[in-house]
């Protein structure tokens, strides 16, 4: 940025009255609209990606998992099977893409960048100039990346070289490239390492010195290997290349293969050669991986039966490169085939399944249910509930009831006798009773009751058990009802 | 020379009768004489005339009988124990449950997206487990062991008449005394409880395997897309097997079930638009090793795409 406004404020100089502070506004101006385009961008996007990265949402639209082989391997469990998951590229980028036009805007001039698979282009969108950086990046890659360069192949003492910035420098690129401007292919240069000082430093510590067990010392000349070690790094400093036919000094930089290569010959010669030089442009390839969206792989039967479901997870290569055809950018998304390992399943159940179906959780949802009908209905005791349940309880309120009776009963009986009792003193005239003459009130079952007895017929018969429980529980005219419910009894 | 080999013929036999006395404690660690290879012995015994050998002849005819006779009664036992165990086999009927809707109640509901407590009840009714086996199970197992039972107390008759028979001095091997050892059979059933005696032999390498008890599945259900059953939520409750049988190399124990019924109640808590999705409640059964089968169905998310533009 500040390399811009340097340019802005040369330019003021050549032409009109310069007016740096205007100009800087209009630059800030320009700058915050490219920032809040580049952000309603990138927030368009993410709308339409649903927050994963573009080039990963175009890559799960594009590629699409399928079982493909698989072999058996026995183990002590039952048998594993091996699914080889290849990936084609059937799904549909289109929508996608045109999900990515609209949020864009549609733009009619403007960068092509189209979408492949290596074999077919599957999608284009053309994005506008002014956004085509924008867009770039929120593909994961940067225009220096996979912009065209200049490059020279060439060779070095026979030996193949390809001359670029990376390789050589920028400078001593520049120098060579404007020494072959006008030349025909298969030139050749001739460079001359140039240096005002000794390149090579004093010899004089290259002595190996050894000390025998009896103090003796022995001194060997040697030399050591690496020409680079033994340079003057000072006088490196000031070393530079003279290209013939050319004025140009360039400094030597060591840190260039090419320029280490030229160097090893020069240091012994003075001048190395650059032969069969040509020039060509070269399309730099982005390459990036992106994760798939991870996979299941569920096993199913006939109807769908389910018989489980193992997880699989992949990364795809994309490539991206400027071409010279009809698209300006091409992205070309690919994939390895994946192994996926299933089971080890019983023997019998390998027979039962007939597919593996994978799916991305993220785009399928999967429910599982019963596959079998609910179990036939039977009545348990073949009654209704609410008799069941008052089976279920009967035995606890029987013995309750039961052994309930004979306390009544003696409090019945002695109730009745204080009765007679009061009523007989009462028509005395003196008071005086014959309490021998009293007899107790005669109920021909109820006197031969007994709790066992009682309990036993009561779990049999609901009838009873209702008829036992109602003579406790209200105990209105005890005796009498008491005795009807002996009377009743089914076992009588 | 005849003579040196008379004497050493009688040392010889002597050994087999004369067992070699123990060694006072302070000769704690001297090594023992070993006994003559029966082979040898037999080809001197061959001699007529010599008491001895007949004698071991007849300790050596007695063994032989008492071996016949125990590896034969320890076949048949083990035979009769295999067929108990076939008979202990037979799978067992799944259990009578009905489940039950505590009804709803909507107008306590204030909003279609709440969840409410929804209440199963669940009614069983489980016969004893010998019945649930087949009608005939009963009776064959009580056959079965009553012929085991029977089979024993012959063999032990005839093998001590044998073993009367045999000379005085005869002492049973003491292999056989171990495989010997009685072994109890012990059968727990609604009627009582019965135990008795067997060779333990005859458990011997016997192996059992019964199938595995039920587990009751009860499930809330709706239809969905595609799913006649989608469970909404599901309660397992695992059933009493019918029977029990406990193996080991000394005992047989078998103990049913007795019969049961019962009631018992799950609780979900679902969501009230389920209710309109046909939500109901289902009754399935899976042996206690075996998972109800299930079945896939797929569809594709409908995201918001919409965003903010």
């Amino acid at each position: 940025m500040i390399h811009a406004i340097t340019m802005i404020a040369l330019t003021g100089v050549a032409t009109a009255a310069p007016a740096p502070g205007k100009q800087l506004a209009e630059h800030r101006q320009a700058e915050a609209y490219q920032a809040s385009m580049d952000q309603r961008e990138s927030n368009a996007i993410a709308a339409v990606t649903n927050g994963e990265s573009l080039t990963e949402a175009l890559a799960a639209s594009l590629l699409q998992a399928q079982a493909e082989d698989g072999e058996f391997k026995s183990t002590d469990d039952g048998y594993q099977y091996t699914v080889s998951v290849g990936w084609d590229s059937s799904g549909s980028i289109r929508s996608m893409l045109s999900k990515v036009e609209s949020a864009l805007g549609s733009a009619t001039k403007g960068e092509n960048f189209c979408f492949s698979d290596g074999d077919d282009v599957r999608g284009e969108v053309t994005v506008a100039d002014n956004m085509a950086d924008a867009f770039l990046s929120q593909l994961g890659v940067s225009r220096a990346s996979i912009e065209p360069r200049d490059q020279i192949i060439g060779s070095i003492k026979d030996e193949p070289v390809a001359l670029n910035t990376s390789t050589m420098g920028s400078l001593l690129f520049a120098g060579v490239l404007d020494a072959l401007d006008g030349r025909r292919s298969g030139a050749s240069l001739r460079l001359t390492l140039y240096a005002p000082k000794p390149l090579v430093a004093d010899d004089a510590d290259d002595i190996l010195r050894l000390t025998t067990k009896k103090n003796r010392v022995i001194e060997l000349p040697v030399e050591i290997i690496g020409d680079v070690a033994k340079l003057d790094p000072e006088a490196l400093k000031e070393a530079r290349w003279r290209i013939t036919g050319t004025r140009r000094e360039i400094p030597v930089d060591l840190g260039y293969s090419v320029q280490r290569a030229l160097f090893t010959t020069a240091l012994k010669t003075g001048a190395a050669r650059l032969d069969d030089l040509s020039k060509e442009v070269i399309y730099p390839v982005h390459r990036q991986q992106v994760a798939l969206p991870e996979q299941q792989m569920h096993l199913l039967g006939d109807r769908n039966a389910w018989y489980g479901m193992e997880k699989m997870s992949a990364k795809a290569s994309v490539l991206t490169q400027r071409t010279t055809g009809d698209c300006d950018v091409e992205l070309t998304f690919s994939t390895r085939t994946t192994d996926v390992v299933v089971g080890p399943l019983p023997t019998a159940a390998w027979p039962l399944i007939k597919t593996f179906k994978l799916i991305d959780p993220a785009r399928t949802a999967t429910s599982l249910a019963y596959l079998d009908e609910p179990a036939e209905g039977r009545d348990p005791g073949g009654i209704s509930n609410p008799d069941f349940d008052e089976r279920l309880t009967r035995a606890g309120r029987c013995t309750a009831a039961c052994a309930a009776v004979p306390g009544v009963y003696e409090q019945r009986m002695a109730a009745a006798r204080a009765a007679w009792l009061a009523e007989a003193k009462e028509l005395s005239k003196d008071g005086e009773v014959d309490e021998s003459a009293y007899e107790a009130p005669r109920y021909k079952y109820a006197e031969t009751f007994e709790p066992k007895s009682c309990t036993e017929v009561c779990n049999a018969s609901r009838g009873y058990a209702e008829c036992i429980e109602d003579v406790v529980r209200e105990q209105r005219d005890f005796l009498r009802n008491l005795d009807i419910c002996e009377a009743k009894s089914p076992r009588r | 020379m005849l003579a040196a080999a008379a004497l050493l013929l009688l040392g010889a036999c002597k050994k087999t009768h004369t067992p070699p006395t123990r060694p006072a404690d302070n000769l704690a660690n001297i090594a023992r004489f070993e006994l003559d290879d029966k082979e040898s012995l037999r080809r001197y015994c061959q001699t007529e005339g010599l008491k001895e050998c007949s004698a071991v002849e007849r300790l050596a005819a007695a063994e032989a009988a008492i071996r016949e006779l125990h590896a034969e009664q320890v076949t048949e036992q083990q035979e009769a124990v295999e067929r108990v165990l076939e008979v202990l086999k037979a799978p067992d009927e799944t259990p009578v449950m009905r489940v039950t809707a505590v009804p709803l109640e909507p107008d306590t509901w204030s909003s279609k997206d709440q969840e409410v407590a929804a209440v199963l009840e669940v009614r069983s009714e489980m016969e004893r487990g010998l019945s649930a086996m087949g009608d005939e199970t009963l009776s064959t197992l009580r056959k079965a062991l009553g012929d085991l039972k029977k089979l024993h107390e012959g063999h032990v008759e005839a093998f001590d008449a044998l073993k009367d028979d045999a000379p005085k001095s005869f002492i049973v091997p003491a292999d056989i005394l171990k495989e010997r050892a009685p072994a109890m059979v012990s059968a727990s059933v609604v009627e009582g409880t019965a135990s008795f005696k067997i060779l333990t032999a005859a458990l011997e390498d016997q192996e059992f395997e019964r199938v595995q008890p039920w587990v009751a599945v009860v499930s809330f259900v709706i239809t969905d897309d595609g799913l006649p059953f989608r469970s909404i939520d599901d309660h397992e409750l695992r059933l009493p097997p019918a029977i029990t049988v406990a193996l080991s190399d000394s005992s047989l124990t078998i103990t049913e079930r007795k019969p049961k019924a019962g009631k018992t109640e799950v609780s979900s808590t679902v969501p009230v638009a389920a209710v309109c999705d046909t939500l109901r409640g289902e009754i399935r059964y899976r042996r206690a090793d075996e998972p109800l089968r299930l079945q896939a169905s797929f569809k594709p998310i409908e995201k918001d795409s919409g965003g903010d533009r």
